[in-house]
């Protein structure tokens, strides 16, 4: 248990709103198909092993993905042996070693990839699992059907000592519900395992949706949805629809720790980003973009909560951030939340901040660092 | 070079920076230097750092923002030096610092009450603290005149805080001969002149940042002045000046791991970010928003080197990014570098980025790789 006492902020995780979560993707994406949670980044900020933990001791999934070898070697010394681990990007030649040395499941996309990984596996004395990843349309990495995805079976056919478990695509395009450009993927992603079956192969997993696709694609379900996004709490929709209505989990809250009234012609923080017009009560909070805050959010007098009050930030610094409390009550200790809810109930959502930051929904939360101390809820 | 399962590393060039720190020794003169080696040492590895600080040299204290960051280099064994907290503290986190001896930075007479309990508590004859004084910032400090007078009652009647230095912040002091960075100099000289005339021996004076170091002499004052970038190697003037060609120490490259080309109606990215005008080659690189890669920066085309050319973003995702590639000779394995020198010693300025983005240039570079980056030493 992490002695929170000596940090300047913490990211407090409601585990039972996403248990909940899941138990309404389950419910959603009904029997016969499971959730396969992606740990990346830090778990998208809750904590790689903490979030692992959870996953298979207490929800029974047995197969994990990440998206980097270093988070599979972590996911690996935490859970039970049997589990199997997925990376989904594009892994560096040398770390392919590494991925078979910790039992990894790698994404295989061209030749190049193949004979590293079968050298690898050659060099270890053991064969291997893999998945094949197949290009639809996101032009990121993935071997197109026809002739690219056939000299990737021919490759796999020579080298002879890696077993194909799973074959998986990814959409471009599926948080605008019924996407026109999602179905064409889909429709190249049949054509990609039609040609694998009939190669021989044919994988034990096969996925494609992710937050976006399990909210609407129900014929692309197969026998897994990467949903972590939506399964955490966060649908991730363009439209802001949250169709199974779960709840964010996360709450960033760090303290006032100095409050001071500013007058006209006096200024706050670095190039005098804020000059008062008139009398203002500034508070100055204990989180800067030194542990994650992102930037132009409070340099452009975003959204912040004081107590259950929502205000503005005045300017930001690394370490320190400055927020109005003209006519909020509010002391010294006061807690300010920088995103979720606050003790009372007021709320910041993941889906506002992206409103108005024009990023990614996940953006924040990827970006809270280890300066920051993480509460787990139970 | 053994990069074992990382995706990207970030190279430290811990000779420049030793280099760099001399360069701004020399610059300072008498003055003693404060190094600030907050933020895991603004992204480079505070341990390093402060290693090659202490050990070669010679500074025996630095400055940090948490109280988190002091217990670390505590427990790391930097048990002699002197370690200033230079942020406020919440009341929760301040026994933390008096247990292990941080200095405490006080500007308001409840955290000396706090400081105060906490030394009789854990059973400290005293805790060392230093006064910020407010000149300006405006975010922390206390005013020089009634203010101060009433903390500096308050440090004598509570008898077991023993203040051992004042400083203040600058706001401008990016701009030569700054009209308010003078103003700000100008209340805290009056400040620090009031706290010797009560009879305290001040062991540390500061007040010069990176920047008013470059153009401001306070050492009429001063015991120390309080670089943070400039002894790195980042010449942070609003004017782009290097005056005393410091060399930037970090470099942060990851490698290609998908080459492609795509043509006109196919896209690139979510939301089909890139859409090609004509062939374009794309090379897919390992890393991407979730290992601190500034996301409007590669949304937005800025710029990049594969190898030693230099190119722009197509995209950014989570794990991944885009690079156009066309025209470029180039493979799967190549390194692709991010802000600092190129392997073949191609300069892509962590600053030039900055000027990219608009923001501070420690907040969308060096500080910004995040755990998932490997740190590689050159010694």
């Amino acid at each position: 248990m992490t002695d929170t006492g000596m940090y300047s902020s913490y990211l407090e995780i409601d585990m039972g709103r996403i248990r909940d979560s899941i138990e309404r993707v389950r419910r959603h994406i009904g029997a016969g198909c499971e959730i396969l949670p992606v740990i990346k980044s830090n778990c998208y900020g809750l904590g790689t092993e903490a979030m692992a933990e959870f996953y298979t001791r207490e929800c029974g999934m047995r197969l994990l993905s990440c998206a980097q070898v270093s988070e599979g070697a972590q996911i690996r010394s935490c859970t039970p042996p049997d589990t199997e681990i997925l990376v989904l990007s594009g892994v560096p030649l040398p770390a392919v070693k590494h991925a078979v040395r910790h039992g990894l499941q790698l994404s295989l996309y061209n030749e190049e990839g193949v004979r590293a990984l079968s050298a690898a596996a050659r060099e270890a004395g053991r064969s291997v699992r893999a998945q094949i990843k197949i290009e639809t349309g996101m032009n990121r990495i993935g071997a197109r059907p026809g002739e690219e995805l056939a000299r990737l079976i021919c490759a796999l056919r020579e080298c002879g000592n890696i077993e194909i478990v799973g074959a998986f695509t990814h959409f471009a395009t599926a948080s605008e519900p019924e996407s026109a450009f999602t179905r064409e993927q889909l429709a190249r992603f049949r054509e990609g395992l039609a040609q694998l079956d009939g190669a021989g192969i044919c994988p034990e997993y096969v996925h494609c949706c992710n937050s976006g696709g399990t909210a609407w694609l129900r014929e692309a379900f197969y026998t897994h949805v990467r949903c972590e996004c939506l399964s955490l709490g966060y649908p991730c929709m363009d439209d802001g629809s949250n169709l199974l209505g779960v709840r964010e989990p996360a709450s960033w809250r760090a303290f006032v720790t100095n409050i001071r009234r500013l007058m006209p012609g006096e200024s706050a923080g670095y190039d005098r980003a804020f000059m008062a017009e008139h009398p203002t009560d500034v508070a100055v909070i204990s989180a800067g973009y030194g542990d994650g805050l992102y930037r132009p959010l409070a340099s452009r007098g975003g959204p912040v909560i004081v107590g259950d009050v929502r205000t503005r930030y005045l300017a930001v610094c690394m370490d320190q951030s400055f927020v109005d409390v003209t006519g909020i009550d509010c002391r010294l200790g006061d807690e300010v939340t920088l995103l979720g809810e606050s003790a009372g109930g007021a709320a910041l959502s993941l889906e506002e901040l992206k409103r108005l930051t024009g990023q990614t929904l996940t953006y924040p939360l990827t970006m809270i660092n280890s300066r920051v101390a993480r509460v787990y809820k139970y | 070079m053994d990069l074992k399962f990382y995706n990207s590393y970030m190279e430290i060039d811990l000779g420049a920076l030793e280099s760099n720190f001399k360069k701004v020794q020399r610059h300072v003169g008498e003055r003693r230097i404060l190094p600030v080696v907050k933020s895991n040492a603004y992204g480079l590895g505070v341990m390093e750092v402060t290693h090659v600080l202490t050990e070669r040299c010679g500074v025996d204290i630095v400055g940090i923002a948490q109280v988190l960051e002091g217990i670390d280099l505590r427990k790391a064994g930097y048990l002699d030096i002197d370690i200033l907290i230079m942020g406020s503290s919440p009341a929760h986190a301040i026994p933390y610092a008096v247990k292990y001896g941080l200095q405490l930075t006080v500007f308001s007479e409840d955290s000396l009450r706090e400081i105060s309990r906490a030394a009789r508590e854990l059973g400290k004859r005293s805790a060392k603290v230093q006064v910020k004084i407010e000149t300006g910032m405006n975010r922390i400090g206390v005013r020089g005149g009634e203010e101060l007078a009433r903390l500096l009652k308050l440090i004598r009647e509570l008898g077991n805080i023993q203040l051992v230095g004042a400083f203040t912040h600058f706001a401008n002091a990016v701009y030569r001969q700054d009209a308010f960075t003078l103003e700000q100099y100008g209340r805290f000289k009056a400040a620090v002149e009031q706290i010797k005339a009560e009879g305290f021996e001040l062991q540390y004076v500061h007040c010069s940042n990176s920047g008013a170091m470059m153009w401001l002499d306070d050492s009429e004052i001063c015991t120390h002045a309080r670089p943070g970038s400039l002894y790195m190697g980042y010449c942070t003037m609003a004017d782009y000046s290097n005056d005393l060609g410091l060399r930037e120490p970090a470099s942060w490259r990851s490698f290609i791991v998908n080459v492609h080309d795509v043509y006109p109606g196919e896209s690139v990215g979510y939301d089909r970010h890139f859409m090609p005008e004509r062939r374009t080659t794309v090379a897919t690189v390992a890393i991407g928003y979730a290992d601190g890669l500034f996301r409007p920066m590669a949304v937005d085309g800025g710029p990049v080197l594969i190898g030693d050319a230099r190119t722009r973003y197509l995209g950014c995702c989570m794990d991944q990014c885009f690079v156009d590639a066309t025209g470029i000779d180039c493979r799967i394995g190549d390194e692709v570098t991010i802000f600092g020198y190129s392997s073949g010693g191609t300069l892509l300025s962590a600053l030039e980025i900055t000027r990219f983005t608009g923001q501070c240039y420690q907040n969308d570079t060096i500080c910004s790789p995040n755990s998932r980056v490997e740190r590689i030493y050159l010694r």
